[in-house]
């Protein structure tokens, strides 16, 4: 088990470097996937467990696999937190934290292990999800975990680039991966907007059957809402531009904050105005490259022609996109039906592909036919104006629900089971505290659902019936539920009790990473954070000592809470401060450096090179807070406010 | 596909251009029959005749339509007369067109040449081959192909070739040409074969220059400032092209940059004619109302009844007069102002409402939204705002914030960490930018001393705050203090 453990550690790492190639990755995507059946294979033979325990590991090692530290224990943590670097830290770990999402529940294989039900936890996860598809079964999973090796294969930098924009992610507030120990058959999650699977079926690795068979999954965890509550003038004015006219707008924006309906609403406008020829591709398939995006494109607008073989289709630049579309639309008459391009996720655009969403808005006019772009983005319109001119899109705005409407929305989306008088007084109860923080209705209905069962535990306990004075009791008893829920909610995470213990683990294991420091390592974060944070005027104050015979001055100006600026620092200051720190007893200069790198590595430094000199010397900068920093000093008996300029 | 407006473009663009309306019509037969049967009642009429205004104002709408250029009549008597020069004078000219985006520069070329249909020998010698500078400028490879395939020559290349093999090198020039299959040639070979190209078109404008029937060739660079990027090949070949043979070559560069001649090369910008048509000249307002009013009539040879006349009152409104000034004094392009028509005709459904939506479209238009952003913010984060509020346009840390608001914070039982949550919430929102730190391109770690400044004007700030539905009285008291 250890070892297709190891190796997993091993590729994850080579994941991260900057430097390694695309082939490189791309290899190291097939020995992934071979580890992953040696590791099934294995453990299976070794462990034989019955489906009730499925052993597991947790994908959050990065941080420590550079010092080579000890394996962490192997949690029963679902969700990895590989994304420990990339995305939040902490309590973002369960699900955005990203990289090494729910991967495990494997059904055994039907030689090995009698049925036992290993999990691994590594897999695509967390924050990218947009729209998850949990497929059931075994057969078909096999196929998927193939599948999906083989499109990072041919990504090449996929699964890295992946990785990095995770960082930037506001961990999918769509997305809710259902994964419990308990349930071990659901096994698999794939990003739909991730994983292109046209792409797939193009390149024969997709059966079209297994592809039916996933869109007609029942597990697709999608809150349909209907778009007709509260969305009705944002409908009709949908409605009015594709009926009024036969020749649509080239590019429309809708914008609005996360889950106020953007695409529910515009994908039932669309297939009210009968309009067949749709493409919906999520923006950030553009990390599978511009060729495959512009493909799926394409694949999508003529999915209902049988006729055109598409299957050598390629698109390596925009030009060649403009062509094919060109050609295939002189191939079939559609007469002046409408082609619909929509794009989620728009704003993602901005930042590499300026230029791609000026051609998308302006493609109507370069290929001559009645097509149309529906950019769906979270930013109101003045974060594009710098690549679209204005004159050209017309703007639909998505206000966020007010209160009344979110209410309305929730009991309306009310699971048919439940009882409704009881559901309503709990989503009144639960929108009273969270309504205030949070207006995203996926969270705030997927908080409402979490504690139902536990409210209405309650609620039979007492008495069927609810009297004014048992709400008062019942609000007693759940406000503290609500309360814990309430600080998870400011992780960007929808809280999931069932990996509550988990969480505790990720922070007790960062915790234990601190203090597996050396001891000197710990001086050194300590004199680095001091560096950053005094002025270098004031290290005479703190750092030279009383023999050399300087007093030390009273302190006129007691600076407490002023803002102040960090100090990028020099190496010898840092040296100069840490042997004072250390009674000049630490270990010297070589012996440091190289934990100094390390600590680099780790985050907690950030190293500078000016860029116009490059030949000087580096200079560094201590990230972490306060507090962490506090826990270090205290265990080296250290009083770090002593020190500190601004709290004297 | 069909055959009425395609003659055209037949066989020479590779584009179809299927809509124009009478394409259209005749195109499918069952819009035609639903449109003359809309002329029974009159509530069809009228759901008709905004049909037609939408369509006329759609802002997609480019070259097949007919769509009126307003006050440009000395400058496309310009153009018309230099695109005429190159059939009856054998004169070739290059031109740019440059112009504010959304001022009708390529409406302008477009009308110019549809204006020019009645003119039958340039009618049928001109072949237009449109290159956008978005899609190909910046490769020249891309613009090369696309170039090959608009003209169709393809065939015509490899049967030259053959030709020349089997005829054992009589046509001595032909040699050059190499039979590279396209999408496999490297930038050398693109090179050669842009060459190859430009003697193609030399070669067939000789040869056709003897007998009556030449051909003229128009390129249309649209967006011409991509096409400066790199090496500028391209347009030096155009531009010597248009020099050196005789006639028949016309370049219509079209730029919305004012200072294009000066990303010229030297030799590109020696043989640029330095012919501009700048269509950024002033309009005053009435200019403005007429053009307004010419969008919203529709042409009088179809059933409208009296739609014209109640336009042209609604035009003449004080009301909306205040508007249509408003919006001149903000952008005077057509684009902007047919934008805005066509939204007030999709909120519509007879002329009884077009003054109505007149007045709602603007306040759609007029409001910010950045104030449509605040106030969908929670309650809490708009906390945040009130403190961003206090400290102008400085840059800001997350302390400066915190120190300003805690008071209010401890009411709600807010701590440190709820109140970080938030202002990362309105980094993701773009409503406060990071400062950048001299670390720049590395993964930044956010910590708390990390600057920031706000997107967000103190005006918009101050009109988001005065409208924010059920503020808590705690927050008012915070704003009047």
């Amino acid at each position: 088990m250890f070892e297709a453990y190891d190796g997993l550690c091993l590729s994850l790492l080579i994941f991260k470097l900057p430097e390694a190639t695309g082939k490189m990755k791309s290899m190291t995507c097939v020995a992934v996937g071979l580890l992953f059946l040696l590791g099934y294979t294995r453990a299976g033979i070794v462990s034989g467990t019955k489906k009730s325990d499925p052993p597991s590991f947790t994908g959050n090692t990065v941080t420590t696999t550079s010092s080579n530290a000890a394996p962490p224990p192997a949690s029963r943590s679902p969700y990895g937190s590989f994304g420990s670097r990339y995305g939040n830290p902490g309590p973002a770990a369960p699900l955005g934290g990203g990289f090494g999402g729910p991967f495990g529940g494997f059904p055994g294989f039907p030689g090995f292990g009698a049925g036992g039900n290993v999990g691994l936890d590594v897999g695509i996860g967390g924050g990218l999800i947009e729209k998850a598809i949990v497929v059931v079964g075994g057969g078909i999973l096999i196929l998927l975990g193939f599948a999906c090796v083989g499109v990072s294969m041919g990504k090449g930098g996929y699964l890295n680039n992946l990785g990095k924009s995770f960082a930037g992610s506001n961990a999918g507030s769509k997305s809710r991966i259902v994964y419990s120990p308990r349930s071990p058959r659901i096994g698999f999650i794939l990003p739909a907007g991730l994983v292109d699977w046209s792409y797939c079926q193009g390149s024969g690795l997709f059966p079209n059957t297994v592809r039916k068979r996933i869109t007609e999954s029942h597990c697709v965890l999608v809150i349909m809402l209907d778009p007709v509550v509260a969305r009705e003038k944002q409908y009709h004015y949908l409605i009015s531009i594709l009926q009024k006219s036969i020749v649509i707008p080239s590019a429309v924006l809708a914008w609005g904050p996360n889950s106020s309906g953007k695409s529910t609403v515009v994908e039932k406008a669309l297939a009210d105005s009968k309009i067949r020829n749709v493409a919906t591709v999520n923006a950030r398939e553009l990390l599978c490259g511009q060729g495959q995006f512009l493909v799926a494109i394409i694949h999508q607008l003529f999915q209902h022609m049988d006729n055109l073989d598409l299957k050598n289709l390629k698109c390596d630049s925009t030009g060649a996109f403009i062509n094919e579309l060109c050609q295939l639309r002189t191939k079939v008459n559609f007469g002046s039906d409408p082609f619909v391009v929509v794009i989620e996720k728009a704003e993602t655009l901005r930042d590499e592909h300026g230029d791609l969403i000026e051609v998308l808005s302006r493609m109507q006019d370069m290929v001559q036919f009645n097509i149309c772009v529906i950019f769906l983005s979270s930013l109101p319109f003045s974060s594009f104006s710098c690549f679209v001119d204005l004159k050209q899109m017309v703007i639909i705005d998505f206000p966020q629900y007010n209160k009344d409407e979110v209410t309305a929305i929730l009991i309306k989306e009310a699971p048919p089971t439940l009882n409704r008088e009881l559901y309503e007084f709990h989503i009144k109860m639960t929108l009273s505290i969270f309504y205030m923080a949070c207006r995203d209705l996926r969270k705030l209905h997927r908080l409402a659902i979490l504690n139902f069962e536990k409210f209405a535990n309650e609620v039979n306990e007492t008495d069927t019936r609810i009297s004014l004075k048992k709400m008062q009791e019942l609000w007693k008893l759940m406000q503290p539920q609500l309360m814990k829920d309430f600080k998870t909610l400011k992780a960007n995470v929808i809280p999931d009790h069932d990996v509550e213990e988990s969480d505790g683990k990720c922070e007790e294991h960062k915790h234990k990473n601190v203090h597996q420091f050396p001891k000197y390592v710990k001086y050194l974060l300590v004199s680095a954070y001091l560096a950053t944070h005094n002025p270098a005027s004031s290290d005479r104050r703190f750092f030279v000592k009383a023999q050399l015979g300087r007093k030390r001055r009273k302190v006129a100006n007691p600076c407490t809470g002023k803002s102040y600026e960090l100090q990028y620092f020099t190496l010898p200051r840092l040296f100069a401060i840490y042997e004072f720190l250390t009674d000049n007893n630490g270990p010297k200069n070589q012996l440091m450096l190289s934990q100094l790198t390390n600590l680099c590595q780790l985050q907690l430094l950030e190293k500078v090179i000016n860029p116009a000199a490059p030949l000087d010397e580096p200079k560094f900068k201590c990230l972490t807070s306060l507090e962490f920093i506090e826990d270090v000093g205290s265990s080296v008996d250290m009083d770090i406010k002593k020190y500190l300029y601004r709290y004297i | 596909m069909n055959g009425i407006l395609f003659t055209d473009c037949m066989g020479y663009n590779p584009h179809p251009r299927p809509y124009s309306l009478a394409v259209l019509i005749v195109n499918f037969p069952e819009i035609k029959k639903n449109r003359s049967s809309c002329f029974g009642s009159y509530k069809i009429l009228i759901m008709s005749v905004i049909n037609d205004l939408v369509e006329k104002l759609n802002p997609s709408v480019r070259f097949q339509w007919p769509r009126t250029q307003y006050n440009l009549d000395s400058q496309s008597e310009h153009l018309k007369k230099k695109l005429l020069n190159l059939v009856e004078a054998r004169e070739s000219f290059n031109m740019i067109i440059m112009g504010p985006p959304g001022c009708g520069k390529s409406t302008f070329f477009e009308s110019c040449l549809a204006n020019l249909k009645t003119h039958k020998e340039f009618y049928y010698h001109r072949r237009i081959i449109r290159l956008n500078g978005l899609v190909c400028g910046k490769q020249l490879k891309a613009a090369v192909d696309e170039i090959f395939r608009q003209l169709k020559i393809e065939d015509e290349f490899d049967k030259r070739v053959t030709y020349d093999v089997s005829t054992n090198g009589k046509g001595s020039e032909l040699i050059l040409w190499k039979p590279v299959r396209l999408g496999l040639f490297g930038i050398r070979d693109c090179r050669n074969r842009l060459d190859s190209v430009m003697d193609l078109l030399r070669l067939k404008i000789n040869e056709s220059g003897a007998s009556k029937k030449s051909r003229i060739y128009i390129f249309l660079l649209d967006h011409l400032e991509y096409f400066c990027e790199g090496t500028q090949l391209l347009l030096y070949n155009l531009f010597d092209a248009c020099l050196n043979s005789k006639g028949c070559i016309g370049v219509v560069g079209i730029t919305s940059r004012i200072d294009i001649t000066e990303m010229f090369e030297k030799r590109v910008k020696s043989r640029f004619s330095h012919r501009i048509i700048n269509l950024s000249g002033g309009r005053t307002f009435d200019d403005y109302l007429t053009m307004a009013g010419g969008l919203m009539s529709l042409d009088q040879s179809r059933n409208i009844g009296n739609w014209n006349e109640e336009m042209l009152l609604i035009m003449k409104s004080p009301q909306t007069q205040k508007i249509l000034r408003m919006l001149y004094e903000t952008d005077k392009s057509v684009g902007r102002l047919s934008l805005f028509l066509y939204e007030v005709a999709l909120a519509s459904d007879d002329s009884t409402q077009i003054q109505e939506n007149i007045v709602k479209t603007w306040n759609r238009f007029n409001t910010s939204s950045k104030v449509q952003q605040i106030l969908d913010l929670p309650v809490f984060d708009l906390m945040l705002i009130l403190a961003i509020r206090n400290v102008h346009s400085n840059p800001f840390q997350f302390e400066t914030l915190w120190q300003q608001i805690h008071k209010l914070a401890s009411q709600f039982k807010l701590e440190r960490s709820d109140l970080k949550h938030a202002l990362e919430n309105l980094e993701v929102d773009e409503l406060i930018v990071p400062i950048k730190t001299r670390g720049a391109g590395k993964v930044r770690k956010r910590d708390e001393t990390g600057f920031y400044r706000s997107n967000i004007s103190y005006n918009d700030m101050t009109t988001a705050l005065k409208t924010y539905p059920q503020m808590p009285s705690s927050y008012q008291e915070y704003i009047i203090g």
